[in-house]
């Protein structure tokens, strides 16, 4: 408790110290407002540090091998590569939220799909939040946030991608009206199913493991995203995007109870957005949306639990309007207030047994502020977000939810040009989502009782990034950060039974989080990167027997390299993970060891052919790894445990070709 | 001293408080927690209570020493899903891990080792397994139309026994639409093995078909003597001993009090329904007799509801009426009683999310002998009581 305090006292002492000593006059750059490849000026003005990644779309052909660029971002080795798990800078996936140019994709979840509703193909660029989606999003969440934006392109292509596991995928890209329609389409089918090694349910006794097929990971996939441009100006923007995605998949269920099912799932995103500028220096973005999801589930009938065969059924509506204002007229000072009205229904009936049937509906009313202004040499970020949220139906219930945060950053100047330093405070929250509260069908039950979470959150970032005048080193990136989030009443995933979870207010939690990353361009050519991060993460909650205990899932200690060479039409890239020891369940009675992963990309632009990329995950092919439980060193694997056995390699070829 | 050094000297003080708050966070306080510490109870027999624990996702072994009042976490893995049973007179221990582990595993609990584990057969779901010796065991396998006999020590199998093999097809349906007769709790009464055949229709939730039963099996030659049919359905308690009487608790259909606590006798001839969870007032989760007049049971009310609690109740024999509630913690928590007949006590594991443990009862008083829990870490799935 003194070590926290102290802590918070040396953040304020940080933010105090520097704001005094610094007293003479400076000149800010004016802050730059992009519109090149569609940058949103929220992110100029957002009080949350982001980092945004380009997608090359003729060398990059999936989320894993993108996002893994970045230190903030690691993804599970077991992960799939087409809807990868993504944890945020050490907080579980289920913290964090995923969006659509702005338009949140899904509320915070188990099992959410998150970024495997847009086909990567349709991608331009990622932005990531790794300390919080901004005031801008009118969103709330503790975690991270990560919004997905789409391509802008002209020119029509046709590919295929096909490889391990049985995956085919055929993809285009049609751009229409020179490029004022563009609509990405993909079909997808895989198999996924795998060998591994299984251990008969009986880790103490190798003598029955065996070479096994885990099977029922089939899924095929139907995505189509459309973006037309309706109305452009030089002042004015009117454009309508979507989202559709069709899909039947296999839920395999854990390794020791084989309790598959098969879900299908139809996904709607519709969105009007309307950019205008008011004046020369109000900008105003309005919008409205919605969002269908409709999900059905048929459970698999085996041997042993019969009973787990329900047939549910659930549909999620969500209507939105989002209005953001951005004033740029107080220079150099720039405000920004946004207001969005969501109303969503859910309606969820449980098959069989037939025990639950349920309408429900919430509205929320988010409203934000935000500002940036310079003091001193300094750029203040205060912003603020309120949520009036109302449930009825099933459940009835009214939360009034604030969130204050101030952002300080510091930009270098003249020598000191390129050198940032970032500051961040803020309060965090969360309602329960319908499908915590009502129960999703195939795994999560309902939870009418759980309320809403918080969290204290502070960040102190450094970075450095400067043009080096050496043969050898021409480019050197640096960054060092430091969070510290202590959460309250957080909602968490627990096993009610063999076959289910229940979402529950677990209590609180104190999550720290070190970054260390490192860049280098050596030679004009070679970028070799590395990354570490460390985290501790220390289970405060109300259960007695978690209390002190650490956060599941969060590897302590991650390691991160790649390298990316050019060589003429060639692009070669390396990725090696290294996920330190980490324990999967929340008594810290579980625990993985170490694991590591390399990957490796290649890129060829063959001209009139098209372009030609090889990926390969998970090269070692491993497909476990060892654990410990109670104390006892397992023999062989970790069969059964959370995310084993994974995938072994992972072999991909993709053939672009423009028409 | 011009401004340039004072600034110089804050830029090192951003520093070095920057480096501290770094290496402060380093290392955090961990809470551990902590042992009740309660009045020793008497030498007596049974001076053990071994209790499987489980958060449903993780399980541990815990030893209560009942002299000491020492709580001790084993270091042995068990299944998130397990029940534990000893062979009476030995520190040897033997863990049913069930559904998705399948399998038993047995060890020295003295020495603190697991001396070996095998399979049951995959899915088969082991309900509950009977020690006559260290060279013989019988297992009843919820998934699997027969019991299984075992040699433990080897970890072979040694023969698989159709309950109904022998049995008059005209009077005995051998098993229920789902192809399985659900066989759980087991107990070895005057040499012969008193096997509760549930007879659920897993088909449709586990729901109790037309009949429940009692199979008995002669354990000098493996062979089924007779199978009794039950007055209620779906025993899910312990078939407990009591001097010369059984009791089965049978909880029928659930969220419905179709049920009952039924008592058998010397002759294994049924004396009836002793009460009813009309009577009680809920599903029977567990129940026992306490002595020749009480009987205790644990009731589930409300169970699919928001507001689902359990309820411990203490019934007259006579008339089965409800003569005290010495527990009603607000929530679905109370899962099985057992009783110490040398102490004339009975311990009732508390699931409870967020103070799980052991309550010991007075069965004198109905009160709790101490103000606290046995703290056994995770919530308690099964205990039983040893030497």
């Amino acid at each position: 408790m003194l070590r926290d305090l102290l802590v918070v006292l040396l953040f304020l002492t940080l933010v105090c110290n520097y704001v005094y000593a610094v007293n003479e006059p400076q000149i800010l750059d004016a802050i730059e407002v992009r519109s090149k490849k569609g940058y949103s000026k929220s992110t100029a003005i957002s009080e949350n540090p982001n980092q945004t990644i380009l997608i090359n779309d003729s060398k990059e052909n999936s989320f894993n091998q993108v996002l893994q660029k970045t230190t903030a971002v690691w993804i599970p080795p077991s992960s799939s590569a087409t809807n990868p798990s993504i944890f945020l800078r050490g907080q579980v996936g289920v913290q964090n939220r995923f969006f659509l140019e702005g338009i949140a994709l899904t509320d915070g979840q188990f099992n959410s799909d998150h970024v495997g509703l847009v086909p990567f193909q349709s991608l331009g660029r990622i932005e990531i939040y790794p300390d919080g989606a901004p005031v801008g999003l009118n969103s709330e969440g503790l975690g991270g946030a990560i919004d997905l934006h789409l391509l802008e392109f002209s020119q029509s292509s046709f590919g295929l991608k096909s490889g391990s596991l049985g995956m085919v995928e055929l993809q285009s890209k049609s751009s229409l009206d020179r490029g004022k329609t563009t609509m990405v389409i993909t079909a997808t089918r895989s198999n996924e199913d795998f060998n591994y090694y299984d251990d008969g349910g009986t880790p103490y006794n190798a003598s029955d493991d065996s070479i096994n097929r885990r099977e029922h990971n089939r899924y095929s996939k139907l995505a189509l995203v459309p973006k037309i441009s309706l109305y452009q100006t030089d002042r004015i923007n009117l454009n309508y995007i979507g989202a559709n995605s069709f899909r039947t998949l296999q839920v395999p269920g854990s390794v020791s109870i084989p309790s598959y099912g098969n879900l299908k799932q139809i996904f709607h995103l519709s969105a009007f957005n309307f950019r205008t500028w008011l004046s020369s220096e109000v900008k105003l973005q309005t919008g409205v949306f919605t969002r269908l999801n409709w999900e059905q589930y048929q459970g698999g009938t085996t041997k042993a639990i019969r009973s787990s065969s329900p047939q549910n059924e659930s549909f999620d509506k969500t209507f939105g309007f989002k209005n953001q204002i951005q004033w740029f007229s107080f220079s150099p000072v720039t405000l920004e207030q946004s207001l969005s009205v969501f109303y969503e229904t859910y309606n969820f009936n449980e098959g069989f047994p037939k025990r639950l049937s349920l309408d429900s509906s919430r509205i929320d009313f988010p409203i934000a502020v935000g500002a940036s202004v310079p003091f001193k040499k300094f750029l203040l970020k205060p912003a603020f977000m309120g949520q009036y949220s109302s449930y009825e139906g099933a459940r009835k219930q009214n939360y009034l939810l604030g969130s204050p945060r101030l952002g300080l950053l510091w930009q270098g100047e003249g020598n000191g040009k390129g050198v940032e330093f970032e500051v961040g405070l803020g309060r965090y929250f969360r309602t329960p989502s319908m499908v915590e509260l009502f129960g999703n069908g195939y795994g999560l039950v309902s939870s009418m009782q759980l309320l809403p979470e918080t969290a204290d959150r502070g960040l102190i970032s450094f970075k450095l990034d400067r043009k080096i005048n050496s043969d050898l080193v021409s480019e050197l990136k640096f960054q060092l950060s430091y969070g510290l989030v202590k959460a309250h009443q957080l909602i968490v995933y627990v096993e009610n039974s063999q076959v289910s979870k229940v979402a529950t207010n677990l209590g609180s939690a104190l999550v720290q989080s070190r970054d260390l990353d490192l860049g280098f361009k050596v030679l004009d050519e070679l970028y070799l990167q590395t990354g570490v991060s460390w985290f501790i993460g220390e289970n405060r909650s109300d259960f007695s027997y978690y209390q002190g205990k650490k956060i599941p899932s969060v590897p302590i200690v991650l390691v991160k390299q790649r390298a990316q060479y050019p060589w003429g039409p060639l692009d070669f890239n390396y990725q090696f993970q290294w996920l330190g020891e980490r324990y999967i369940d929340l008594a810290n009675l579980k625990k993985v060891n170490p694991t590591t992963e390399h990957s490796c990309f290649v890129s060829w632009d063959a001209k009139d052919l098209g372009t030609f990329n090889l990926e390969l995950f998970n090269l070692l092919d491993t497909i476990t790894a060892t654990s410990v439980i109670s104390g006892f060193t397992t023999f062989d694997n970790t069969t059964g445990l959370l995310g084993y056995p994974a995938p072994g390699r992972r072999i991909y070829l993709t053939w672009q070709y423009p028409i | 001293m011009s401004k340039s050094y004072f600034k110089g000297q804050r830029n090192q003080q951003l520093g070095i408080a920057l480096l501290l708050s770094l290496l402060l966070g380093c290392d955090t306080p961990t809470t551990k927690p902590t042992t009740k510490h309660i009045r020793p109870l008497s030498l007596q027999k049974n001076n053990h209570l071994v209790v499987a624990t489980s958060d449903y996702h993780s399980g541990a072994l815990v030893e209560i020493n009942l002299v000491e009042n020492k709580t001790e976490t084993l270091p042995i893995a068990i299944y998130s899903d397990a029940i534990i049973r000893n062979l009476s007179s030995s520190p040897y221990f033997f863990v049913v891990n069930r559904l998705g582990a399948d399998n038993i595993e047995w060890g020295n609990r003295l020495e603190r080792k697991v001396l070996g584990q095998f399979s049951v057969g995959r899915q088969t779901n082991p309900q509950d397994i009977m020690v006559i010796d260290l060279n013989r065991a019988y297992v009843s396998r919820l998934s699997s139309s027969k019991l299984l006999k075992v040699n433990p020590s080897s970890g072979g199998v040694v023969k698989e026994i159709d309950l109904f093999a022998n049995a008059d097809a005209k009077t005995i349906e051998s098993t229920d639409s789902d192809g399985y007769p659900e066989m759980s709790w087991m107990v070895n009464w005057n040499q012969k093995l008193i096997i509760a055949l549930q007879r659920l229709n897993t088909d449709e939730g586990y729901v109790p078909s037309n009949k429940s039963q009692l199979a008995v099996l002669n354990l000098e030659n493996d062979t089924v003597e007779k199978i009794i049919t039950l007055t209620g359905t779906n025993p899910v308690t312990e078939i407990k001993i009591f001097k010369d009487k059984l009791s089965v608790g049978q909880a029928g259909r659930l969220n419905v009090l179709d049920g009952g606590v039924e008592l058998f006798d010397v002759n294994l001839k049924s004396l009836g329904m002793v009460t009813t969870e009309q009577q009680l007032g809920g599903d029977i989760i567990d129940c026992a007799l306490l002595n020749d007049s009480l009987g205790v049971a644990i009731i589930a009310k409300n169970i699919y509801g928001a507001n689902r609690n359990t309820q411990l109740v203490v019934f007259r024999l006579n008339d089965g009426e409800v003569i005290s509630t010495p527990m009603d913690p607000g929530n679905y928590s109370l899962h099985q009683v057992i009783v110490d007949y040398e102490r004339k006590l009975f311990y009732v594991a508390d699931r409870d999310p967020k103070q799980p443990g052991i309550w010991v009862y007075d069965i004198k008083t109905l009160q709790p002998l101490f103000e606290t829990k046995f703290n056994v870490g995770l919530p308690p799935y099964h205990m039983e009581l040893t030497d």
